[in-house]
């Protein structure tokens, strides 16, 4: 009797366990996976599709090709969870390590701050007085914010 | 030094001026206010090139520093870059760190003319820049030059490759150090040091978990002692590489560089390996340096080690607070630095 209950709690802590890594594993990811991110603009800019390699380079603080049109790239970190789902699928790096390239880039070579805003009203401003920058959000909200102009899926 | 001071205030009068004229000017800075002190021994060289020393009282003018770097955007493919420093160790002075236009040709290739930081080490470049690396300053037994600036033209190439981020950079250049403060302080007399014919190159080649970093520079020397010249066009290399990883919350960084000056038979080796380990926001760290000068027959044996622990706190995103601790073995019989050594150190580095 003894025996089956350990062996029964032994079994209940198993599932448990093996939902939760099921969940962790592709439920999570497929969420992240799934939320999704565009890249955006002012509805009148006239900045049109480009690389996502042209996107990092950009986000790195290097120059931008004339063709692309793009001034300058704008963090949205009004959605963290969006921010680091670029950073992971468009940087290729961590939040740290981003942070490390952005300040050695500003001093060794005279490279400028990204802009960060941390809420969607000051972005969406931002790019209505800046139609040449650029920056990124999930594509729900795109869809149902006022003046913003989809430039291409990012993941 | 007023006329140091003069020509500074000249060029930012005119930098000020040139901005205001002009549409897009960029302004960014850091500050590092360090505090310390010896705790056994007399004095500890926490900072070579600009001969910050710390002794028995609490200081903060070894380590403290102030930079304020301006950025005009000309036009499309031509910028003006200016950084302004001030260090504790200099007496506060305003020196002229950075000083050059840079012209783009495309979003890989640029060219810069002016006054640049000379890349030799892996931190030359930002050496100032506390808030950019975890300890007080990089280890003093690596960064140990009497020359961190140069005058001349640098090619920077910066492609991607697959996922990488590569940067290649040729530069050639010359400076002229008038009283160099490290030399005329271990000589204990006026020392003029000029480094001419220099033609450098760096190459990077990084990802978010890896950086890698070669360097080698060639140029000749003159040095003035007293008004006595005592070198003139001595040739003198310098080659070195650094591998950094994070992986995960590991950090391993290390910098391995060799100087050879020939005709001087100097001949010296510097090393640095160094372990961190992030916490959410705090980065414990451990790190040796070395500087090893073989034996001459002029009897030159310079050869100090330090071992250091230390603390990083990212208070936010712009501040990080610090405390180290240096234990420094000087071994070198005929030319000693300042001796054997214990120090504590503190504060705080920001950018903004």
């Amino acid at each position: 009797m003894k025996i089956n209950s350990i062996h029964f709690r032994f079994l209940h802590c198993a599932t448990i366990t093996i939902l939760f890594l099921v969940y962790i594993l592709f439920v999570n990811n497929a969420y992240a996976q799934n939320s999704g991110g565009v890249l955006v603009v002012w509805e009148s800019s006239p900045v049109q599709k480009i690389s996502v390699i042209e996107i990092r380079r950009i986000y790195l603080g290097l120059p931008s090709s004339k063709e692309s049109l793009i001034k300058k790239p704008v963090i949205n970190s009004s959605d963290l969870a969006v921010y680091k789902i670029f950073l992971k699928n468009i940087m290729h790096m961590t939040e740290k390590g981003y942070q490390r390239k952005i300040v050695k880039r500003i001093f060794r070579q005279g490279g400028e701050k990204v802009k960060e805003v941390k809420n969607l009203s000051e972005l969406i401003n931002h790019l209505k007085l800046n139609i040449n920058d650029i920056s990124f959000m999930d594509p729900e909200t795109a869809k149902t914010t006022k003046g913003i102009k989809v430039v291409q899926v990012l993941w | 030094m007023c006329r140091k001071i003069k020509c500074c205030l000249a060029i930012i009068t005119l930098f000020i001026q040139t901005s205001l004229a002009l549409a897009d000017t960029s302004l960014s800075g850091y500050a590092s206010i360090i505090a310390g002190r010896v705790i056994d021994g007399d004095e500890f060289l926490a900072d070579y090139p600009k001969t910050g020393v710390y002794d028995n009282d609490w200081s903060f003018s070894p380590d403290t520093s102030f930079g304020i770097q301006l950025k005009t955007d000309i036009n499309d493919d031509l910028d003006l870059i200016i950084q302004l420093i001030s260090n504790g160790a200099s007496g506060y002075d305003i020196e002229l760190d950075w000083a050059y236009i840079s012209y783009q040709f495309n979003t890989e290739f640029s060219i810069q003319a002016g006054r640049k930081r000379l890349p030799l080490y892996y931190y030359s470049d930002f050496f100032d820049v506390g808030y950019a690396y975890y300890w007080i300053r990089p280890p003093a037994d690596n960064y140990t030059w009497q020359i961190s600036n140069y005058n001349g033209l640098s090619l920077l190439y910066q492609p991607e490759l697959a996922e990488w981020d590569v940067l290649l950079n040729l530069y050639v250049g010359r400076e002229d150090s008038e009283d160099n403060e490290l030399l005329s302080m271990l000589m204990s007399a006026s020392v003029d040091e000029t480094w001419k014919n220099m033609v450098g190159f760096v190459a990077e080649l990084s990802q978010d978990w890896i950086e890698l970093r070669a360097t080698y520079m060639q140029g000749e020397l003159d040095r003035t002692v007293n008004g006595i010249i005592t070198e003139q066009n001595v040739k003198q290399n310098f080659s070195g590489i650094s591998a950094n990883f994070y992986f995960y919350n590991f950090i391993i960084l290390s910098e391995f560089n060799k100087y050879d000056r020939d005709e001087s038979d100097i001949h010296v080796d510097t090393q640095m390996l160094s372990f961190g380990y992030s916490i959410n926001n705090f980065t414990p760290h451990i790190t040796h340096s070395s500087f090893i000068q073989e034996e001459n027959l002029a009897g030159g044996d310079e050869n100090h080690e330090t071992h250091s622990v230390g603390l990083r706190w990212d208070f936010n995103k712009t501040t990080a607070l610090k405390i180290q601790y240096d234990k420094v073995t000087d071994k070198g019989i005929n030319i000693p630095v300042l001796g054997d050594s214990k120090a504590i150190s503190f504060g705080m580095d920001l950018v903004f």
